[in-house]
């Protein structure tokens, strides 16, 4: 069964003339990576934010169609009792931090504690989530002092920590240095394996491609397309970024230098290939 | 010879006692030079920029804007000489419009009201946002705020502009739009420097790409030459910058730009 299911699902913020989101049909279910992207203003944070629980709590709006999980209606869920089910990182980390911590470790000990673990059971927690996301070293720091790539890695982990059943991120490697971006994104695949389902909101096609199976492009609040990421490469490439390898793949075809049944690379490591399959049949 | 449009000479900085951020940084950023700052998530680059622009002061060595000393320098006269687009455009914007904000600087430099004006109108023109003049800057999508923080800077009409991850909003008709106003930028002799993980872009724009780790600088040189480290990016063929990287798998003429590798290509398949 899925976790998420959304048909002709719409979204319109309270005092819009129009809606902020419409035509939504996806689902996914556990253990699956989706990646939502689209250029700025098209809806991705709304999506987000819809799939955390936040209507009508934490964002007004009149929503139309199924948005369900386990099949219960999204909006008007308790979000506390959502929060132990799913869990967003917003797209600027600071937002993320309560203000109610001394440090790191206290910061990400926030949520396990308002479950009421056990102390043991919450260090626990708190530590593999910091090592995971490569914090450990910054788990007596002020929050507040943290620049942005750090306060990133301790918003993920603040997230992980919860043990999530669905992990939103929003754009949450953007202040991360490619290296540490790539390695984070690998140990969360690797927990998809466990059943955490997760889905990225990316405007950098790369980082979506290298994880998702399947990508929704948005366009203008409207689902465009969901597909696998080389059947959207073309148009998602219009308006998201990408690395250069990929711009070359993607102008190559546009041009007609490309091959019939040749599929695009979904990263720079497989440009060289694509293009000698172009080159060579 | 003309003075640099910024200089540090051994300059330390640390925020406590025990564990200092920058040691011995010496460096010179010219008229006409686009220079890239690298390194590590918490390695001090966001402090050397706020150092740079006089928002913190050194605890030894001098920092030179433009001829000022920044630790005696008074702020409006480096708000002149400096601009700083911050890593967090909320932390940046402060008035509660849009036109507003981008005349913000203009209006504290003593401005007459007629400049103000042309200065925003232009700089709104510049970045797309010319129809949100009279919007509030946190009802702008991220992108449009980060444009606005441009926008500010252009209005801000300084020699050194100093860009803290600028790219990371954009989508892709906006990068195009913020990589047209780099271009024009160094083509009217301004001196840039700017923070960005974005690798590519780096070497699209760089002349030279400075490295920063353990508190000093670590190498200085071109994009090829510095990007290539396991701080940066994983070592593999196709590191970036990922358009020179794909010239040599597929044995075309080095490019760092599209409409050559095109050429290239096109060639290629005769």
């Amino acid at each position: 069964m899925a976790l998420i299911r959304c048909e002709h699902a719409s979204l319109t913020r309270n005092g819009a003339l129009h809606a902020t989101l419409s035509g939504l049909s996806f689902d996914i279910t556990a253990g699956e990576t989706l990646a939502v992207v689209g250029g700025s203003g098209t809806g991705k944070t709304t999506l987000a934010c819809w799939l955390a629980g936040w209507v009508p709590h934490a964002m007004q709006a009149t929503v139309s169609g199924v948005a369900c999980i386990d099949d219960t209606p999204l909006a008007g869920q308790s979000v506390a009792r959502l929060a132990e089910r799913v869990q967003l990182v917003q797209a600027s980390p600071y937002a993320g931090l309560t203000g109610c911590a001394f440090n790191v470790a206290a910061e990400v000990a926030f949520g396990p504690e308002n479950l009421g673990l056990p102390e043991a059971e919450i260090r626990t927690r708190v530590a593999a989530a910091l090592e995971l996301c490569e914090a450990s070293d910054l788990s007596a720091r002020r929050p507040a002092s943290l620049s942005g790539g750090e306060a990133q890695r301790v918003a993920i982990a603040a997230a992980l920590v919860m043990q999530p059943q669905l992990l939103l991120l929003d754009e949450a490697f953007s202040r991360l240095a490619p290296a540490a971006a790539g390695r984070l994104l690998a140990r969360l695949s690797a927990l998809t394996r466990n059943g955490m389902a997760l889905v990225l909101f990316e405007k950098q096609f790369d980082l979506a491609a290298r994880a998702a199976s399947r990508i929704l492009l948005l366009e203008d609040g409207q689902q465009q397309l969901l597909d696998t990421p080389a059947a959207v490469f073309d148009r998602a490439l219009d308006h998201v970024r990408a690395c250069d390898a990929l711009r070359a793949a993607q102008r190559a075809r546009r041009a007609g230098l490309w091959r019939d049944g040749v599929l695009p690379p979904l990263d720079a490591a497989t440009a060289p290939a694509r293009f000698l399959d172009v080159l060579h049949g | 010879m003309a003075e640099a449009a910024l200089s540090f000479a051994s300059v330390s900085f640390a925020w406590d006692a025990v564990h200092p951020l920058l040691e011995g940084i010496s460096l010179a950023i010219e008229p006409n030079e686009c220079v890239a700052l690298v390194g590590r998530n918490g390695a001090g680059k966001s402090t050397l920029f706020k150092l740079a622009c006089g928002l913190l002061k050194p605890a030894c060595g001098r920092i030179g804007v433009g001829g000022l000393d920044t630790a005696k320098a008074r702020a409006p006269q480096l708000a002149r000489q400096v601009a700083l687009m911050f890593q967090e455009a909320e932390r940046q914007i402060c008035q509660d419009r849009v036109a507003t904000e981008v005349g913000f600087a203009p209006r504290l430099a003593g401005f007459d009201a007629g400049e103000i004006s042309r200065r925003v109108t232009h700089a709104l023109e510049v970045t797309g946002l010319s129809d949100r003049g009279g919007s509030h800057p946190l009802d702008l999508n991220a992108g449009e705020r980060r444009m606005l923080t441009l926008a500010s800077l252009i209005a801000q009409d300084t020699a050194l502009i100093l860009l803290d991850e600028p790219t990371r909003d954009f989508d892709a008709p906006q990068l195009e739009c913020f990589e047209a106003w780099m271009s024009a930028a160094r083509r009217d002799g301004r001196a840039i420097l700017f923070i960005s993980h974005d690798l590519d872009f780096v070497a699209r724009h760089a002349s030279r790409v400075l490295h920063l780790s353990g508190g000093s600088i670590v190498a200085n040189g071109t994009a090829d030459e510095v990007l290539r480290h396991p701080d940066l990016q994983e070592m593999v063929a196709m590191a970036a910058p990922t358009l020179p990287a794909l010239c040599r798998a597929l044995d075309l003429p080095i490019c760092t730009d599209l409409d050559a590798f095109e050429q290239f290509w096109r060639k290629c398949l005769g």
